[in-house]
């Protein structure tokens, strides 16, 4: 009887380097820590961060005389879509932490309009610290806290976005050019993630997340399912 | 005793090669061929079966890591069991898992008839590796070639088992599509 394909995939890998296999066997012992030494770090320069520019934002609009969470206020226009990196990540639940996907997409708030992005306003509302578009800030205020979301994130560092979401333990996904963001409100308002400021927010679109795929790098109409059994 | 020592032995035909080799390495040997097997009598014959083809292999051969080479050998033969007692159909465990994982780099590929053509596989998943980042190769390896548990990753590497699912996940994705590119699919 022939071997499957993926048992030949499998069976291939004797050939692996010697280097590569003592390296994942050095990774195993516990020798290598790719994440939290530098995660630890992160989050208290993040938190002083955050902090010293809490202080500084505050202290701006007292002396204006205005009050950040009711003024638009204009942000740096985003980078384009085009400069996020195409991955094929599917989103994935993290266990034992709050941001679990729903039981179905039909939970989940969406933008109304069939087009993500901010309709090219580059202007955004302060809401607990974040940015975010007009009508994300308008949903924001008629939900509960245990309400998810699903959001489009910009950033001027796209390049490396997906990886601060998805390393912080978040449910993030990309497709069609765009990092989806699922989240409930609680969560979000206490997003942990460094630089808070740096980010702009708005709903996305559920057309656009289910619509026409383009690429090989990008989701299947199977991953929402994929995700939920997970 | 030092590895060096160890192959020294063999190359002496020294019967102590083999029970310096257990002290050593027997529980690194058994964890592979478990996570394979996932059972203890089969395990113990896989490791049994992996100091004889060391003993009838050193020499000729002069593995520079003994380490990895009877990691190699374990492996190697503990999946040759698996495939054997697993004719029919897929059972439950981490191997079975990992395989299931990896069916979506491998519904394309194309027959592979000889151990050339193994080889040439495997050398294309070497290239295609030498091209990740160490974290995500690390990840790869110790999840397809060691079989070890997600869970288990994330807790060795200090990173959550979302993001490693999420690393496999892309890392596959892009597998395929180098395949695909190096002409190893139909």
């Amino acid at each position: 009887m022939k071997p499957k394909q993926t048992e030949i995939l499998f069976a291939s890998m004797e050939h692996l380097d010697h280097d590569m296999i003592e390296s994942a066997a050095a990774a195993m012992t516990g020798k290598k820590k790719y994440g939290s030494p530098i995660l630890k770090w992160s989050a208290v320069a993040a938190a002083i961060c955050v902090l010293i520019s809490s202080l500084v934002v505050f202290a701006v609009f007292r002396n204006a005389g205005a009050h950040p969470a009711t003024d638009k206020v204009a942000l740096p226009p985003p980078s384009t879509a085009t400069n996020i990196p195409t991955s094929t990540a599917t989103p994935q639940p993290t266990p034992g932490k709050p941001f679990q996907l729903p039981a179905s997409a039909d939970d989940i708030v969406w933008s109304a309009s069939e087009q993500n992005g901010p309709d090219g306003d580059a202007s955004a509302m302060e809401w607990n610290g974040l940015w975010v578009s007009y009508p994300l800030y308008d949903a924001l205020k008629e939900m509960d806290d245990q309400t998810y979301m699903s959001l489009i994130v910009q950033s001027n560092d796209q390049e490396r976005v997906y990886d601060i979401f998805a390393e912080a333990g978040y449910c993030v996904t990309v497709k069609n050019g765009s990092l989806y963001l699922f989240v409930q409100k609680d969560a979000f308002a206490n997003l942990k993630i460094a630089n808070r400021e740096s980010y702009l927010f708005h709903l996305a679109s559920r057309e656009s997340y289910e619509g026409e795929v383009s690429g090989p790098q990008d989701l299947t109409s199977d991953d929402w399912s994929e995700a939920e059994n997970t | 005793m030092d590895d060096s020592k160890i192959i020294q032995l063999y190359n002496q035909r020294n019967e102590q090669a083999i029970s310096a080799t257990d002290a050593k390495y027997g529980a690194y040997c058994r964890a592979i061929a478990y996570r394979i097997l996932y059972s203890t009598e089969d395990t113990e014959e896989c490791v049994n079966d992996t100091w004889l083809k060391t003993w009838n292999s050193i020499p000729p051969q002069m593995p520079k890591s003994l380490r990895t080479y009877l990691a190699c050998i374990a492996r190697n033969l503990a999946f040759d069991r698996y495939r054997m007692q697993h004719r029919e159909k897929r059972g439950s465990g981490e191997v079975d898992l990992a395989l299931e994982e990896l069916d979506q780099c491998a519904d394309r590929l194309a027959d592979v008839e000889t151990d050339y053509q193994l080889q040439e596989l495997g050398e294309a998943i070497n290239r295609f590796l030498h091209k990740l980042h160490q974290r995500d190769r690390d990840i790869f390896v110790a999840r397809y070639y060691f079989v070890c548990p997600v869970a288990e990753i994330a807790s060795k590497l200090g990173i959550h088992t979302n993001y490693v699912h999420n690393i496999l996940s892309r890392t596959r994705k892009k597998l395929k599509v180098y395949l695909e590119k190096e002409g190893f699919t139909v």
